[in-house]
């Protein structure tokens, strides 16, 4: 962060002195909350190395520590899931992790939407539903926001003015 | 650095990962099945067919149905037939269904030919995959449901594309495929027009073999590596600098080590040959195809009814080249070249067509445009003098025993795979109806159908 990055990746073992110089840089977290649940389930399973499994223990937790106080902190937050660890498709899972803790829905969509937009520098073109932008929208069954589970399952998606998938 | 999954062995394998309601579980979700995957057994359809080409008997018979399995074909019969209850019909009773179409000589992998001959160094091995990746969806919707593609410079990649075909993940024909070129050094499967002091990457030269036993050690890799046959560059090329197409570059004896070293995996060997001396060393090496064949002679012609070799005729291909040459910027000389030797072609064809040798419909595509294949179904009527029903043999059942899968594909039949293509009304009164199919069914998959009746197809 004093180098002057653009964002963290994954932040697993931040400290409170990291979250001051995220607030202080505006630093974005990009915390791969969910894949950690993953790895310890599969990884145990499928026999992956005990190194591994342990380095997933240390961090997991710890990363879920550091995500609720950078959320408190107001540190700005994007959406980053490391798909690939765990099958691509499942990326929405994290949303809900997100909510447990410690934001409000809303912040969990906006950090996949116009929060990400910014970081990588595309805010005019995507990340919000706005004349001018590209025409890329989902859509979920109900008020969405008040279960953002609905997003592991999208019902609707238009990329660039094309739909994708439909009801 | 983070142990990534698979992704094909995740979404092949991702009901077995399923384990329930644990945080981490991975349930698959629809979206990550494969997309072209063919149905189960319990889908069944049936095809009501105006005009069916036999291509077994050569006769057109009017008014059949064809009963469709999930992958495979299990009966055809004259209309009504038994369609069973619960059964999708699609009516095709106004239109031609031939089985899918058979191009014996295409590369998908790669760009576009063009006039720069140095293309595919200036391509990486991605961008040449997913250039394949686009023709094998265009060759599919163009009515070609199964290929024999005969090589990549940047070797393997075919063999990647089509596992994924096979694994439902990518849209795309049946491919058999060759792997790489087999070739002498710096001969008419090597990239080309490099300054001599440049060194191409490893990828690219995986094939060549200076001896026989340099012949059998690359056969053998590249079987072992999984291709379906051999590809072997017997004599120079055209749309390459420096190699001459009329030049013998492997002997018989060098050819013959690949015929007999590939049938050891029960493979068989297509041989480029554009020169006579190199065509008949290549019949009497036991090939199973003369690819190109532009200079055959009478003696050719008398070897390849001896051996069964079969004749594999680009003519769309100089056709195309004659016409947008000159925009594309081949230089005069290439575009003599080219116009001095499809009039040989040309005459060529038509006395091994006479003569009775087995004719496999092949293009070379992607010389031109992948997708325009059947622009040279009418070619071969009018240059190679065959009669429509010939054609349509020749890019179906007479495609499918050349490649060996005559058990699965290259006429409609119990048991093969339901590859169907349909175009409006008696098809081999104008085999140019080709050129735009209205219906495209693979493995029980149909991915185009512009039919009148489209709608009720449902």
């Amino acid at each position: 962060m004093k180098a002057g990055v653009a964002s963290i990746e994954h932040g697993s073992l931040m400290t409170d002195e990291s979250i001051r110089l995220m607030k202080e840089h505006g630093t974005y977290l990009d915390a791969d909350i969910y894949n950690g649940d993953y790895t310890n389930t599969i990884g145990r399973e499928q026999g992956w190395s005990a190194e591994i499994l342990r380095k997933n223990d240390e961090t997991t937790d710890a990363q879920r520590i550091g995500f609720r106080k950078a959320v408190a902190a107001g540190v700005k937050m994007t959406f980053g899931t490391d798909a690939g660890v765990y099958p691509h498709g499942l990326n929405a899972r994290q949303l809900p992790y997100m909510v447990k803790y410690g934001m409000t829905p809303m912040q969990a969509l906006q950090s996949a939407t116009i929060n990400a937009a910014t970081l990588i520098g595309w805010q005019d073109k995507v990340g919000s539903i706005a004349a001018g932008k590209s025409a890329d929208i989902i859509a979920v069954e109900g008020d969405g926001l008040a279960d953002i589970s609905r997003y592991t399952n999208v019902a609707f998606v238009m990329k660039t003015g094309t739909v994708y998938k439909a009801p | 650095m983070m142990t990534r999954v698979n992704l094909r062995a995740a979404a092949i394998a991702g009901a077995a990962l399923c384990i329930g309601a644990h945080a981490g579980a991975a349930q698959t979700l629809d979206i990550m099945k494969p997309p072209y995957l063919a149905p189960d057994s319990t889908t069944v359809t049936a095809v009501r067919a105006g005009w069916l080409v036999d291509v077994e008997a050569g006769k057109v018979l009017r008014d059949r149905v064809i009963l469709v399995r999930g992958e495979k074909i299990v009966s055809v019969e004259a209309a009504p037939g038994h369609i069973p209850a619960g059964a999708k019909v699609i009516d095709l009773s106004k239109y031609t269904v031939t089985p899918g179409l058979i191009d014996c000589h295409t590369h998908q992998i790669g760009a576009e030919t063009n006039a720069d001959i140095l293309l595919p160094l200036e391509r990486s091995a991605a961008q040449e995959t997913l250039d394949g990746v686009v023709h094998a969806r265009r060759t599919l919707l163009a009515g070609f449901t199964t290929v024999r593609d005969v090589g990549t410079f940047r070797a393997y990649l075919d063999i990647a594309l089509r596992d994924y075909i096979n694994d439902g993940m990518v849209m795309g024909p049946h491919m058999a495929v060759a792997g790489a070129y087999i070739t002498v050094s710096s001969g008419g499967g090597e990239v080309t027009g490099q300054a001599t002091d440049v060194t191409l990457p490893p990828d690219m030269r995986l094939g060549v073999a200076n001896s026989a036993s340099e012949v059998r050690q690359r056969v053998r890799e590249i079987l072992n590596h999984g291709a379906d046959l051999i590809k072997v560059i017997a004599t120079g090329a055209v749309l390459a600098s420096g190699t001459k197409p009329g030049v013998e570059e492997f002997s018989e004896e060098e050819m013959h080590a690949a015929v007999t070293e590939a049938a050891k995996y029960g493979a068989r060997v297509a041989a480029h040959a554009h020169g006579t001396e190199g065509i008949n060393a290549a019949i009497r090496a036991g090939v199973a195809s003369i690819e190109h064949g532009s200079l055959i002679d009478d003696e050719s012609i008398k070897l390849m009814k001896e051996h069964g070799t079969y004749l594999v005729s680009d003519l769309y291909d100089m056709q195309y080249i004659s016409t947008m040459g000159k925009s594309m910027g081949w230089p005069d000389e290439v575009l003599k070249k080219n116009a001095a030797m499809a009039e040989l072609k040309h005459a060529g064809l038509r006395k091994a067509v006479a003569a009775g040798v087995k004719v496999a419909f092949g293009t070379d595509a992607s010389v031109f445009p992948t997708g325009d294949n059947a622009k040279q179904l009418p070619m071969y009527i009018q240059y190679g003098g065959m009669t429509p029903m010939q054609v349509i043999q020749s890019a179906t059942i007479v495609g499918a025993t050349l490649i060996g899968w005559q058990d699965k594909v290259g006429s409609i039949a119990p048991g093969k795979f339901a590859d169907l293509v349909a175009v409006e009304g008696d098809g081999l009164a104008d085999v140019s109806k080709f050129e735009n199919v209205a219906f495209v069914m693979k493995a029980g998959v149909v991915y185009r159908d512009q039919s009148a009746t489209a709608a009720n197809h449902r």
